[in-house]
């Protein structure tokens, strides 16, 4: 039997939010995180007859972290060749934000599109090793791999963001 | 260690302000639909309607069945729906530097996915469709899926075809962006993969091995012959670029341009871009549409070389050109482009900056080039005025700056 459409309004309704949560993390930009929700949801919507047996947050989740690392790789090239420096990390009304906000939001901007997916997934999400290289198509071991240089980056970055001031590699 | 990580990203994303996006959702679904109609309502109405008969008599004649062959019962057999993401089917060896981590057997896959090693796996991105046609004038039809070597530094998402029979057998035609030396060939992101009149066309800019010095933009297409895919029409070699900065014609060339159309929200870029080759200084082509820093599809750019000199930048001689920049969907502005010669291979008028880009109400009249300054004729808004940009070659952050 098809899922009919109020349940797909509410299940945007209820999980927008925590998506978007996860988009800013991945994307670092607000606009950028509904958009990519947004996208996501849509091929939620397409595929919603078929997600009867399954979880539909785990398929708009995967969509999500596919289509912003597809993004990064579209849209560096405007950013390398634009006049411009990029700087994404950086907008008008972060002068009250707390200094460490700002450091792991830049630090984040640092990591490649999958070791911040990786980085999100395991210590935002919560999901196991297993359930994250699911959702990226990966193996487990390139999980454990990515988070392992992913942090071994932020230590280098911002040691103080993971209680590793003084640390040395 | 990783509890403080937990909290810092807890916080950080509470920064996300709360949106409902419910209508923007539904929006978006209406416009792909539509747009789906729009784009597959023949040949999905003839493959639907299960009529193989009617499916022949609209399908092109290149390379039509044998005449020979009378109509058999089967003809009016429905095809065969296939999942190719969960099927079973022989990957050939994965092109490029990707054939350790994906060589070539048949595979199961689940789900779009199957591991062929420790650490790789191919991978059929869910968000990206799988095209469906004729691609050798028999019974059956052929589809094109696009396969990822995920692995460290993953592959991009190939196209791969395969014909699937009347009975629901798959077998592999090849990759599609393969030359005869089988090396890879990169497909331009911009362009879409074409499959109809019973070929496949893509759009390559140069061969994987031999970037970026043979870059040079292409349609090529394939259709199967003998149950393998063989070019059927478009270049079958690239032209090779040059170290000599003063040898490069950019009124004749493969030109990557990208506008700067101001910032988008937090700091984002708008943007075109994409790959254009010019004849006598003329050219268009698919560009992929940045805004606010996302891709939001391809647009198709025409654009024309109004002018080209050489300005000296890092000591060495870097081509420029002032290109008239015309999207569909949007009125002309004019860039100023600086090719520099690629850092590592020494090739020239490889690495493109986007110097400059008009802005509503903005004419760029004139630009010349001296000591390493690029100096242009303006008028903004009937005003005329005179700017100047230098090259700031710091590695730390190397952009070309007004002064």
């Amino acid at each position: 039997m098809d899922r009919p459409a109020e349940d797909f309004d509410a299940y945007v309704r209820a999980r927008t939010p925590a998506l978007v949560r996860t988009a800013y993390l991945l994307t670092g930009d607000q606009h950028r995180a509904e958009d990519l929700v947004q996208d996501a949801l849509i091929k939620t919507y397409r595929a919603w007859d078929r997600l009867q047996s399954s979880s539909p947050d785990a398929y708009t989740r995967k969509v999500m972290y596919h289509l912003n690392i597809s993004w990064w790789r579209r849209g560096r090239s405007a950013e390398i060749s634009t006049d411009r420096p990029p700087d994404g990390a950086r907008g008008p009304d972060e002068a009250g934000q707390s200094v460490t906000r700002l450091a792991l939001r830049a630090a984040l901007h640092q990591l490649t599109p999958r070791q911040r997916a990786v980085i999100v997934l395991r210590y935002f999400d919560d999901v196991t090793e297993f359930e994250a290289a699911e959702t990226l198509g990966i193996s487990v071991g390139t999980v454990k791999s990515t988070t392992s240089r992913a942090l071994l980056k932020l230590r280098a970055i911002a040691p103080h963001l993971l209680g590793m001031e003084g640390a040395r590699r | 260690v990783t509890e403080k990580l937990r909290a810092g990203l807890a916080d950080l994303a509470a920064q996300a302000a709360p949106i409902d996006l419910h209508r923007r959702v539904h929006k978006g679904a209406r416009r792909i639909e539509r747009r789906n109609r729009a784009l597959g309502f023949t040949a999905a109405a003839v493959l639907a309607a299960g009529s193989l008969a009617v499916y022949v008599a609209l399908r092109p004649t290149v390379a039509g069945p044998d005449p020979s062959v009378s109509p058999s019962p089967s003809v009016t057999t429905r095809l065969p729906e296939v999942d190719l993401r969960n099927a079973t089917f022989t990957v050939p060896i994965y092109p490029g530097p990707w054939g350790a981590a994906c060589p070539g057997g048949e595979r199961t896959f689940v789900d779009g996915m199957v591991d062929t090693q420790p650490g790789s796996k191919l991978y059929m991105n869910p968000t990206l469709e799988v095209l469906r046609g004729d691609l050798d004038g028999q019974p059956g039809d052929e589809r094109v899926v696009r396969i990822q070597c995920a692995t460290e530094g993953g592959s991009d998402d190939n196209p791969l075809a395969v014909k699937v029979s009347p009975d629901g057998a798959i077998t592999t035609l090849g990759w599609v962006n393969v030359d005869a030396d089988g090396e890879l060939l990169v497909l331009d992101p911009a362009e879409p993969i074409e499959l109809a009149a019973g070929s496949i066309r893509v759009f390559v800019i140069g061969r994987y091995g031999d970037l970026p010095q043979n870059l040079d933009k292409q349609a090529r297409t394939y259709a199967a012959r003998n149950g393998t895919l063989a070019q059927t029409a478009g270049p079958t070699t690239f032209e090779q670029g040059t170290t000599d900065a003063g040898a490069i014609d950019l009124r004749n060339t493969t030109l990557y341009l990208a506008t700067n159309d101001g910032p988008g929200a937090g700091g984002s870029v708008n943007a075109y871009l994409g790959f254009v080759k010019t004849a006598a200084g003329a050219g268009s082509a698919n560009f992929e549409k940045i805004v606010d820093g996302t891709d939001v599809g391809s647009v198709v750019v025409t654009v024309a070389v109004r002018q080209t000199l050489i300005v000296r930048t890092g000591g060495r001689e870097t081509p420029v050109a002032v290109i008239d920049v015309k999207p569909a969907d949007g009125p002309q502005r004019t860039v100023v482009v600086a090719y520099h010669h690629d850092q590592i291979s020494g090739y020239a008028a490889r690495d493109p900056w986007t110097v400059v880009t008009s802005k509503a109400g903005e004419t760029i009249t004139s630009v010349t080039g001296d000591d390493g300054q690029l100096t242009l004729g303006m008028t903004a808004n009937g005003v005329a005025a005179v700017r100047a940009f230098r090259f700031n070659s710091d590695p730390a952050g190397a952009r070309w700056v007004e002064v």
